[in-house]
């Protein structure tokens, strides 16, 4: 099926006749036509003459043939792109744009348009946009400025966790393919060259067992924030019993700290919400090359609205990305209504709010042991207020710079 | 003598038609016989023919290298026609070899 619609097309590129023949002996001028290798094709017998097509360039040599069979040829019709080119001489402008038009796609093919990330999940699409900016890879760069290998290199440095990248240009998008690391690894994530642990919040010491450093601390002992728990100074004496100098060391110690960790919550019952009334309004863009053009005046007379965008972006193909969006911007009115919750929501609420809390606090490695919240309710709002006993792990440090010289305690 | 001779001739085709058989040699080129391909009543091939003798819509009469080839049916169509191969599409009743 395909085979024949390429014939076909050939034969309307290079034109083609109907052709009536009639006479003597139309037979034979069909069977010389054959032996003189002129094709012929759809040929009907019309009790009178014999109707077939002929291509335009076979045409020519039948004049021999006609004469010899002494055959009448009449051209009944005339298909194909040689005719068409003959009849619309005087549409200079429309042969004037294919060729500007087949040159204008080839002048955007030279230019990046898309770009597509795959298989970044930590690592979000805009960050490494941003990167490629960075690097000068935009989109709209011409597309032969664009290493890829070197891209590929600078990648894998600029983020660890990178384990392997591929960026490829197909068409005018560019693909860059990640693989990231599953697990991460945590090496020491200490950033001083020695530091000591500090207590970041008022409470008692539950436990400590250190592993380096100075405890300073023990079981039982009351401690203010910013109190140093375990020092990072390890100080040396000499046989005397004097301190000759400190060793300096990141203190490691394992601390449970119990302390009342405050509860203060507030909840307005009085809030708003959008009652859509399902008017909507929708309005055309034309955006080229980051210009946007209004294809659309009409006027929003609503209040309050939501505004959606739907973008495409036309392309040829799968792959030919064309800087111009259609846009579709749909407006959406509302009426701003107000409510108050009723007594049970609003305590489910500040419930729900409490519960958030204390999930944030379980998710930090923050053990709950008591929780005394009370909840009033008052004609706007809802009060919780209380405290959540806990046990917490000690965790903050504080550096031990060098011009302490160790003897800062 | 006549007689004779026919017989001679018919051995002889025999003979080298025997011997494309055993020894797998094509026909159409060895003894020029013509090749009719037909699909269904529709539509038919022939390959391997000196020329058309005659031609209407309701018959094709075509010269093969040995024997004509008559073709009946109705609404006959020549869709091309080459020096090697030609294809006749319509309905066809009837494909005789004289």
């Amino acid at each position: 099926m395909e085979r024949t619609s390429v014939i076909n097309f050939l034969r309307w590129f290079v034109g083609y006749l109907e052709i009536e023949v009639s006479g003597y002996s139309p037979k034979r001028f069909i069977n010389l036509c054959a032996n003189n290798q002129i094709l012929l094709w759809d040929i009907f017998n019309t009790h009178t003459s014999y109707q077939m097509k002929i291509l335009l360039r076979d045409f020519w040599k039948i004049k021999k043939l006609v004469k010899k069979t002494s055959v009448k040829v009449v051209i009944s019709n005339r298909y194909g792109l040689p005719f068409f080119m003959k009849k619309s001489k005087m549409r200079v402008f429309f042969y004037a744009g294919i060729p500007i038009c087949i040159f204008v796609l080839f002048i955007l093919a030279q230019f990046l348009w898309a770009m597509e990330f795959e298989g970044n999940y930590s690592i979000s699409d805009d960050t490494i946009e941003d990167f490629l900016l960075e690097e000068e890879i935009y989109i709209g760069i011409y597309r032969k400025k664009i290493n890829v290998e070197d891209l590929e290199k600078k990648l894998r440095e600029k983020f660890s966790n990178i384990t392997w990248v591929s960026a490829t240009i197909n068409g005018t998008k560019l693909y860059v393919r990640i693989k990231e690391e599953d697990v991460t690894i945590y090496s020491s994530n200490i950033e001083y060259e020695s530091s000591s642990l500090i207590a970041h919040s008022d409470g008692t010491i539950q436990s400590i067992v250190t592993k380096s450093g100075v405890p300073l601390v023990k079981a039982g002992d009351e401690v203010e924030k910013g109190q140093i728990l375990v020092d990072g100074n390890i100080p040396i004496y000499d046989n005397e019993g004097n301190i000759i100098k400190y060793n300096r060391v990141n203190a490691e110690a394992d601390i449970i700290i119990s302390y009342l960790y405050p509860v203060n919550e507030e909840l307005e019952r009085v809030y708003h919400y959008k009652n859509y009334t399902g008017n909507e309004l929708k309005k055309s863009y034309l955006e080229i090359l980051n210009q946007t053009f209004l294809l659309d005046f009409r006027k929003i007379k609503y209040l309050y609205y939501d505004m959606t965008e739907i973008s495409n972006q036309v392309k040829i193909g799968n792959q030919f990305f064309v800087p111009i969006f259609f846009k579709e911007r749909i407006y959406k009115e509302y009426h701003l209504v107000e409510a108050i919750y009723s007594e049970s929501k609003s305590n489910e609420l500040i419930h729900k709010k409490i519960d958030k809390i204390i999930s944030n606090l379980e998710e930090k490695g923050v053990q709950i042991i008591e929780k005394n919240v009370k909840i009033d309710s008052y004609e706007k709002n809802v009060k919780a207020t209380g405290y959540l006993f806990v046990y917490d792990t000690i965790k903050e440090r504080m550096e031990i710079k060098n011009e302490d010289d160790g003897t800062s305690n | 003598m006549k007689n004779n001779k026919i017989n001679e001739t018919n051995q002889r085709i025999t003979l080298k038609e025997k011997m494309c058989d055993s020894m797998k040699l094509p026909k159409d080129i060895m003894l020029g016989a013509s090749i009719v391909t037909v699909i269904g009543e529709r539509e038919l091939w022939v390959e391997n023919y000196k020329g058309i003798l005659d031609y209407t819509d309701k018959k094709i009469v075509l010269q093969g290298k040995q024997k004509k080839i008559i073709i009946m049916g109705s609404y006959l169509k020549i869709e091309y026609y080459t020096k090697e191969e030609m294809k006749i599409s319509g309905k066809i009743e009837d494909i005789n070899f004289v």
